[in-house]
This record gives structure tokens, C-alpha cells and sequence, in this order.
């Protein structure tokens, strides 16, 4: 079987995953830092160290999202949303029709024909409410991993609302929500329901009759998917392992 | 070449035919579509009006009797039928030669400069009413005519007030219809009317494009057979931007051209093609012949630009 | 307070030496295309020199600015004018101006504001304005600002449903006062001769433009240069101008350039600011129309001329001008879509790809109501919000990506 391998050159993390044949061996994310592809090579070869194998051993290497251009030692670059498909849609046993990825810096809604291939599109412009950064200021802020939001958020007994969708405005709100001594997973749900209402904003004209996939490092949050579910009055599906689902994807494009 | 250009050719071929064929032994019937008026003397055809009125004046009483005339009547009737069926409108815009002079009438008043004037809806629908009193007194008149109800001077009822006969016979040197006819009361007074139709009508044609179409019972008639008729002005409301184009090209001021519309040739739509000419939108604007189009509005078309 | 004039004055000397630096970036840029040629540079260097003054002596006769294409250009050509579409697709004259306006005002009417800091010339010129978006009915009181007392300006109340009858003799009317302000203004008579000479000027700019929008659908000539070429229009006689276009157009290479047949729609796009243009042409898509109003939409088709007469010549601009016109702004412009499933099969369209610049509600409104139209016609469309600023490059890049992708179906 031949190994290969793809590199996701995203805006919060840099993500990697092995294969042999259409079997992801190996997964591992870094954070972005400058010299993404030096930082990528060295993540792959970790990972090929991890498997036993020589660094040889890969024949070809896809890449893909906004570090892709810089990315010398790809054989194909292709865009995240057609990666993001292509992945999903395997993963999801070609269940998938309708996607929302929360990455770092931008939210993305796909549509998918019944073959896989992208139908539609859609993409957050110049602005990060409702995206990853979103969490991590959420994080920083309330002293708590991002592994721990799920939980808190439904240990939540109080409501209490964002109003702001704008991070920036969002963070002072939080800060007077903890000065009125808000609980951390109240305010985690309301960050939940923000970002669902932006998520929302973006695709309720869409056909959601056959539920919707997140994907992207916050899919792991099922409190996040659940205030989805209330938004978009459909089923939420997730991965096990939602933040390779586009680094599979650009594997797989590779012929 | 422009489809104008192509439509002003046909039109002087036709005027030189239709005027003056006769005396080259051309004699195309006589259930012609347009003013090829029988009064001019040697011409290449003859106007169905002057047909219809004299057989259902004449010939319908006498046929009763003889049963001949009203099969010569009836196969008249289909010629008409069949050219209109063939030809459409067509017959208006491009052959009729009273319709050339209407437009020669209207190339004087741009070469003067003097502006177009526009009727109103209301004035356009009044005025267009009187085609239907022209058409009433085609088949009404003739048969009291003939039971001697009304004075025989006014055989061929329409004729004797029709711009053409006074117009169309000064082209071969005949002028006698420019003069009041004197012979009697009734002779005096339709002398009188036709002088005044005609001079009312050149005058409106001078200010407004084809201003006696809007009166011509013939137009009317040939409306009637649109369903026949083979060689139709379609427009696809698809590719209409709305940009209204065609409507101030249009010589006889349809109004609801340039709306989401697709049947646009109305009753006064003489196929003169000026809207397809200036229509911006390819395909929106076509002539079609049994279906199949024989010109269609162009983007990439310039040449109709006075450049 | 003088302080404060000061930093303004520095500040916009500042913003003078980026503009310069814009376009020299860009000019260098475009020269280093594979398919730049000689014939090019004419439009270059005009559009270079497209100062108030610099036109004025290339063209002898004095400059007349306008916004939107509602202005019947020949009408101000007839009365001996340069007719000047003022815009600004300037990074650096948008930024400048939020010294004193919005952040999320219209960048097109910003890059205006700080131009005329610049160009003083253009400031003492007459202007024409017809009242179609909020951003232009308030441009005056905002240029008022800039120069206190300003010269001569003539507003076009612009009536906005383009197909009803009311409206059109409304318009009819203030196209008779345009004239007779400019006879005023210029103290000479438009004569019957002047009109039929300025229609003709225009007839054969648009014959020029015809070709131009041929060789771009036959893939011979990129929708960069198209843009380039097009906006140069004003910047020169009409003649001169239409005779540049033809010997262009007969240097073009036969040869066509490939990718999926897109038509480019919504806001318009300005020189320098050819971020979009490029995204596209980098995606390896292949614009083959538009409807942008800096660009195919520039002014009306030309048609026949049926009535020559003086009010004939003005009805017919009037109407071109107005009904003719698919700006967003009009409350009935739902056959504008009309345009692009017209051009459907004959340019073998695939997608649409719909700019909203921010802060330009019009055409943010009209992205949703198209796309609902073109997608149940089952044309491709994206929707590409921005501004002049270049930090999103990358994000459009990608949706670009994604949709030729999505449209070549692979």
C-alpha cells in the first residue's frame, strides 16, 4: 500500500494526516506559527517516526488551506472547500449533503451533491464572529480548555445572552458577565447560542431537511452542535475526529 | 445591410409593381392585402377593400340569383385569406404603397427637423375606433347601395373617401379625384369628405409616423386572421431587459411592447421590424416564419447606428 | 487648530505619494503580463494622465464631471463639454477619507471625496449629478465640506421606477432642463446639428465598445485590460478613443485563453483596484460579460435613431438613459436578470460571480433576489462581499477556487 500524506495550512492550526491507501494511519496538529512548512514537515516526520517508517516512505503529499500556497513540498494544492467536501463525504459514508466548518478565521457552509461534489457555498466575510477565534478568546478569558466547554456549558443552570456577535465586543461583554459573577458555563452557553445565531444567519434560507455535519476543531464541542440543532431546527452530525476531516480530504484528491 | 434598408427596397419594388405593373402586363389579383389602389391606371394589382364591397354589395344579391359570382367572390376571399396567412403584416410595413408614402411624410419631417408627436392612449384608442367604423361601412353600405335604399353615387362607399384613391393616382398622372365632383349633392359631398380625409390624414402622417394605419380597415382585417398567420413578430420576455428600445422605435407607438410580455404584435403592428432593429438583447425581439426566425434582435448588431 | 490642518496636509501629502504608489505597482505589474502589447500603453498613459487639467489639454475642450451612468453623455458633449465619470478605485483616497467620513461608508464615494483634495481642477469644473444611490444624493453636501464654495452643479432628479409612464416623462422633463443649464453654463446654444454630431461621436464609441466585448467573449482580450480600455473612455475624444480601440482590437491574438465562462456582476470595479479582476483571473475563471457599470454598463446601447429632431434626439437619451438603465437603485429592475440568462447560451455562461462592495446596500440587496433567480434557472452564482483593502485575498481566493471547481464539476 502506498503511504501519503496531507497537510491542512490552517489560520489556528496546522494539521497532518498519513494514509495507507484510503486508511488514515495517523493524525497530529501543531499551532500556526511562522515557517508553517518546516513546522508541517517536521510533524509529518514525527508521525512517520511514530509508524516506523522512513521519510521516504511517502510518495506523494497534498496540501491545502491558507498556508497551502507556501507549501513547496505538495504535489497538489487544492482549495479547503472542495477538501473539506471530498473528506467529509467519505468519512460521513457518503451521508453528507450539507457541511459547517468552524475554523479558525472563518466559517464555511457547503453543499454537497449526491456524488460528493461541491454544489454551493458559502463563507463569512472579512470578519471572525461566530469562527474558532471566537472560542479561543473564550478560552483565554474564562481560564478554561476548550475541552472543558462542552461539559460546563451543559452544567449551565442560569441563562444569561450575548448580545454582541463581534468578538471583540463579545469579550468585554463576557468580562462584565464575570464581574456580575456569572457562572462559567452560562456564559459558555450563551457563546454557544452566539455562535449558532451567526452560523444561523448564514444558512437559513438553505434546504437543512437532511441535517447539517460540523466540522472543524469545535465539532468536538456537542454542546455546540446541540445549540445548532435548536438554531437550525435540524439534526447536528459530527466526527469523531472533525479538525482532519480536510487534510483527509485533500489526500484523497490526490490520484 | 440593415433590415431597414432591406424593408425600404421592397417597399419601392413593391410601390413600382403595385403602381405601375399594368403596363408592363403585371396583374397580381384582386385580393391584395394593401392600398394597391384600382383607380391608378395601369397598376399591378388590385386592393381587396374594392373586391369585398362590390361583392357583398353587388355580387351578393346577383350571385343569389346566378350562383357563379359568389364562387368567384368566395375564391377571392381565399386569396386574401391565403396572402394574409402567408405574408402578416408584413403586407402593411413593407408592400403597401400608401404606406410608403406615409414614410416618405415622415423622412420629410426629420430632414426638417420638426418633432414626432405622440398620440395619447385615450386619443389613440378613440381615433383607432374608426377602422371599425370604416369596416362597418364595408359591409353595411354596399347591400343598401344595391337595394337602392341609398343613392347609387356611393358605390364602393370606402373607396370614396380612402386617402389612396386621391393620393395613389396622382403617381401615374391622374387627377382628376383632387377635384370636387360637382354631378350632384351626394357626388359633392363625398368629393368634399374625401378631399377632407385626405388632407387630415397627410397632414397627421407628417407629425406622426403611419398616422392613417391607425384608421385602415385593411389593418384591421388582417388583425382578424392573426391566427393564420404564418410570418409573426415573437418576443421572448426572458431576455428583455426592460430597456424600452423598441417601443420609442416603433412607428406606430405600441405601448406594451417593452413589457414582461411575450405577445406583442397588437392590432396597430405593421412588422416593420424597427423594434427587432434597435432591440439590444439578442433573441429577444423575432420575426418568425412557420416557426423558424428569419431576423432576430442582435448585441452585436451596430449597423442600424447612423454612424 | 492649525495644528490639526497641518497633520490633515501631511496626511494627504502622504496619501498622494500611495496613490502614485498604487498605480505604479499596478501599472508595472500589468506591463509584465504575458499578454500585454504595445497597442496598450495608449490607454495606459491616458488613463495615467487623468487629472482635470492633463484631460483638458488633450481633449481642448473643458472638463464637465458627472457621477452614474444616468448622464446622457452626448448631451454634454453637444455643448462642447468632456463629459468625466468621477470615481475612484483608490486603496489610499478611500482610506484618507475616513479622516472626516464613515468607516462603512461607500469606498467608491470616499476615494471621490479625498480625489478632488487632489485634483483641484476637478473641483472648479461644473458636475452633473443624477440622485440614484444615498451615497451620490449626498456626495454634495459632502464635497461642500471639502471646498466650501463650489462651482456649478446641476442635479438630475432621477425618478426611481424606470417603467412607469409618469416617471418616464418626469425624467423626459429634467433631460430638457440638463440641456438648457448647459446652454446656460457654456453661453451657447445646443443646435439640432450639435446633438446629431455628438450622437454619431457616441454611436461610433459604441461601435468601438461592441468590439471590445466581442474579443472578451471570444477569450481574446482579459477582463482586466477590458476594464482598463473601457474606463480610459472618458479621458479622451470619443473619435481619437474609438480609433485607439480598433487598432487594438486588430493586434489581439487569435488565440483564446480557456477556463469556465463566468459573468461578472454587481458593483462596479475602478481603476487601481483590480484585486477582484485579478482573484478571478488567478482561479482561472474567464469573465465573458458583465453588467457592471464601470464596465460593459458604462453608458446605454445605442440604437437607431427614429425622431431627429431636437426633442426626438432628447426623448430618445432620455429614455435610453433612464428605462435603458439596469442601476440597482430603480424600485423595478427585476428584468435586469434578464441580462444575464439572455446571454446564457450565446456566451456559454456557466456561474456568476456577484461583487458587493461594502457599505453599497443596493446591490446587496438586489446579490439576494439574483441569486435566488439564477439558481432556480440552475446557473452557479457566488456572492463575494469586499472592499478595496487587500487583507482578504486569500479568503476570496479560496471561494474563488472552490466555485471554478464547483463549476468545471470535478
Amino acid at each position: 500500500m502506498t503511504i501519503k500524506a496531507g497537510f491542512d495550512l490552517g489560520s489556528a492550526a496546522i494539521k497532518v494526516v498519513i494514509t495507507e491507501g484510503e486508511k488514515i494511519v495517523w493524525r497530529g496538529q501543531t499551532p500556526t506559527a511562522p515557517g508553517q512548512e518546516a513546522l508541517a514537515k517536521s510533524l509529518l516526520d514525527q508521525g512517520l517516526g511514530e509508524l516506523g517508517l522512513k521519510s521516504d516512505a511517502v510518495s506523494q503529499v497534498a496540501a491545502t488551506g491558507y498556508g497551502k500556497g507556501l507549501c513547496g513540498l505538495a504535489e497538489i494544492r487544492i482549495d479547503e472547500i472542495r477538501a473539506n467536501a471530498v473528506g467529509l463525504f467519505k468519512l460521513s459514508e457518503g451521508q453528507a449533503r450539507v457541511i459547517v466548518n468552524i475554523g479558525g478565521q472563518d466559517i464555511k457552509i457547503i453543499h454537497l451533491d449526491d456524488q460528493g461534489r461541491v454544489a454551493d457555498f458559502k463563507m463569512n466575510d472579512k470578519c471572525a464572529a461566530g469562527t474558532g477565534r471566537f472560542f479561543e478568546v473564550t478560552a483565554r478569558l474564562l481560564d478554561t480548555p476548550l475541552s472543558e466547554f462542552s461539559r460546563l456549558s451543559e452544567d449551565s443552570k442560569e441563562s444569561v445572552s450575548l448580545n454582541s456577535t463581534c468578538v471583540v465586543f463579545a469579550e468585554s461583554e463576557m468580562v462584565s458577565l464575570m464581574a456580575k459573577g456569572a457562572a462559567k458555563g452560562d456564559i459558555i452557553k450563551a457563546l454557544h447560542s452566539s455562535v449558532a445565531r451567526r452560523v444561523g444567519a448564514m444558512m437559513n434560507r438553505d434546504n437543512l431537511d437532511e441535517g447539517v455535519w460540523l466540522d472543524g476543531g469545535p465539532a468536538t464541542n456537542a454542546a455546540l452542535a446541540k445549540a445548532l440543532e435548536d438554531e437550525l431546527i435540524t439534526e447536528v452530525k459530527a466526527l469523531d475526529k472533525p479538525q482532519y476531516t480536510v487534510a483527509y480530504g485533500a489526500v484523497l484528491s490526490l490520484s | 445591410m440593415r433590415i431597414i434598408r432591406l424593408k425600404n427596397i421592397v417597399q419601392w419594388l413593391s410601390f413600382a409593381i403595385l403602381m405601375y405593373g399594368g403596363r408592363v402586363g403585371i396583374h397580381l389579383g384582386s385580393a391584395l392585402p394593401c392600398f394597391a389602389c384600382p383607380f391608378v391606371p395601369g397598376c399591378g394589382g388590385f386592393c381587396y377593400l374594392m373586391g369585398l364591397q362590390g361583392y357583398i354589395g353587388f355580387g351578393l344579391f346577383a350571385g343569389l340569383a346566378a350562383g357563379k359570382e359568389i364562387l368567384v367572390a368566395l375564391g377571392w376571399f381565399v386569396v386574401f385569406v391565403a396572402l394574409v396567412a402567408l405574408l402578416g403584416k408584413v403586407w402593411c410595413g413593407w408592400i403597401c404603397p400608401f404606406g410608403l408614402i406615409q414614410d416618405w411624410l415622415s423622412w420629410l419631417r426629420n430632414l426638417v427637423g420638426i418633432r414626432e408627436r405622440h398620440l395619447t392612449p385615450t386619443v389613440k384608442k378613440g381615433l383607432g375606433s374608426i377602422k371599425y367604423l370604416c369596416l362597418g361601412m364595408i359591409v353595411v353600405l354596399p347591400p343598401l347601395i344595391t337595394a337602392k335604399i341609398l343613392p347609387p353615387d356611393l358605390y364602393l362607399p370606402f373607396c370614396s373617401i380612402c386617402p389612396g384613391k386621391l393620393i395613389l393616382p396622382l403617381f401615374a398622372g391622374e387627377t382628376k379625384y383632387l377635384a370636387i365632383n360637382l354631378d350632384n349633392e351626394v357626388t359633392l359631398w363625398v368629393s368634399v369628405a374625401l378631399v377632407m380625409a385626405t388632407g387630415s390624414s397627410m397632414v397627421g402622417a407628417f407629425f406622426k409616423d403611419r398616422l392613417f394605419c391607425l384608421f385602415c380597415p385593411l389593418l384591421a382585417l388582417i388583425h382578424f386572421l392573426r391566427p393564420l398567420t404564418a410570418l409573426r413578430l415573437v418576443k421572448e420576455p426572458s431576455f428583455c431587459v426592460g430597456c424600452g428600445a423598441c417601443r420609442r422605435n416603433c412607428q406606430m407607438d405600441v405601448a406594451k411592447i417593452d413589457q414582461d410580455i411575450a405577445q406583442v404584435q397588437t392590432i396597430e403592428c405593421v412588422d416593420c421590424l424597427r423594434c427587432a432593429e434597435a432591440c439590444p438583447s439578442s433573441g429577444a425581439l423575432s420575426l418568425k416564419f412557420f416557426g423558424l426566425t428569419i431576423y432576430s434582435s442582435s448585441r452585436w448588431d451596430t449597423k442600424g447606428l447612423s454612424l | 487648530m492649525n495644528n490639526t490642518e497641518n497633520r490633515r496636509d501631511r496626511l494627504l501629502k502622504k496619501t498622494i505619494e500611495k496613490v502614485l504608489a498604487e498605480e505604479k505597482e499596478l501599472l508595472s505589474w500589468l506591463k509584465s503580463r504575458s499578454d500585454y502589447q504595445a497597442e496598450l500603453d495608449y490607454f495606459l498613459d491616458i488613463t495615467a494622465a487623468r487629472g482635470t487639467a492633463e484631460i483638458e489639454a488633450r481633449v481642448g475642450r473643458p472638463v464637465l464631471n458627472l457621477l452614474c451612468n444616468q448622464v446622457p453623455l452626448e448631451l454634454i458633449a453637444a455643448a462642447g463639454y468632456q463629459p468625466v465619470k468621477v470615481a475612484s478605485g483608490s486603496l489610499a483616497e478611500a482610506s484618507f477619507a475616513a479622516y472626516s467620513w464613515p468607516a462603512l461608508m461607500c469606498p467608491v464615494i470616499k476615494g471621490v471625496l479625498t480625489k478632488l483634495e487632489i485634483d483641484k481642477a476637478a473641483l472648479k469644473a461644473p458636475w452633473v449629478i443624477p440622485t440614484t444611490c444615498d451615497w451620490v444624493v449626498k456626495f454634495w453636501e459632502a464635497r461642500k465640506m471639502v471646498d466650501p464654495s463650489p462651482g456649478e452643479v446641476k442635479f438630475l432628479e432621477l425618478p426611481h421606477f424606470r417603467q412607469e409612464t409618469e416617471s418616464q416623462s418626469k425624467w423626459l422633463s429634467e433631460v430638457i432642463k440638463l440641456k438648457e443649464w448647459l446652454e446656460t453654463v457654456s453661453r451657447q446654444k445646443i443646435a439640432r446639428k450639435d446633438l446629431l454630431e455628438a450622437e454619431s461621436a457616441l454611436a461610433r464609441v459604441f461601435v468601438a465598445v461592441t468590439q471590445l466585448k466581442k474579443a472578451r467573449q471570444e477569450g481574446r482580450l482579459s477582463l482586466i485590460w477590458f476594464l482598463l480600455v473601457i474606463g480610459s473612455l472618458f479621458y479622451d475624444l470619443p473619435d481619437q478613443w474609438a480609433q485607439k480601440v480598433t487598432e487594438l482590437i486588430n493586434k489581439l491574438p487569435q488565440t483564446a485563453t480557456t477556463g469556465p465562462k463566468v459573468f461578472l456582476a454587481g458593483s462596479p470595479i475602478f481603476y487601481p483596484n483590480y484585486k477582484l479582476p485579478i482573484l478571478i483571473e488567478e482561479a482561472h475563471l474567464r469573465v465573458v460579460a458583465d453588467d457592471l457599470c464601470s464596465s460593459e454598463r458604462i453608458f446605454p446601447p445605442v440604437g437607431p435613431l427614429e425622431d431627429t429632431s431636437i426633442h426626438g434626439l432628447l426623448a430618445s437619451m432620455a429614455g435610453r438613459y433612464h428605462q435603458g438603465s439596469l442601476c440597482p437603485t430603480f424600485g423595478d429592475n427585476e428584468r435586469r436578470v434578464n441580462n444575464i440568462l439572455g446571454q446564457r447560451n450565446e456566451a456559454g455562461l456557466v456561474g456568476v460571480i456577484f461583487v458587493v462592495l461594502k457599505g453599497c446596500h443596493p446591490y446587496d440587496l438586489e446579490s439576494s433576489t439574483i441569486e435566488m433567480t439564477l439558481k432556480n434557472q440552475g446557473l452557479r452564482f457566488l456572492r463575494l462581499e469586499t472592499d478595496y483593502a487587500l487583507e482578504d485575498r486569500q479568503n476570496l481566493l479560496t471561494r474563488l477556487e472552490a466555485f471554478r471547481h464547483s463549476l468545471s464539476g470535478d
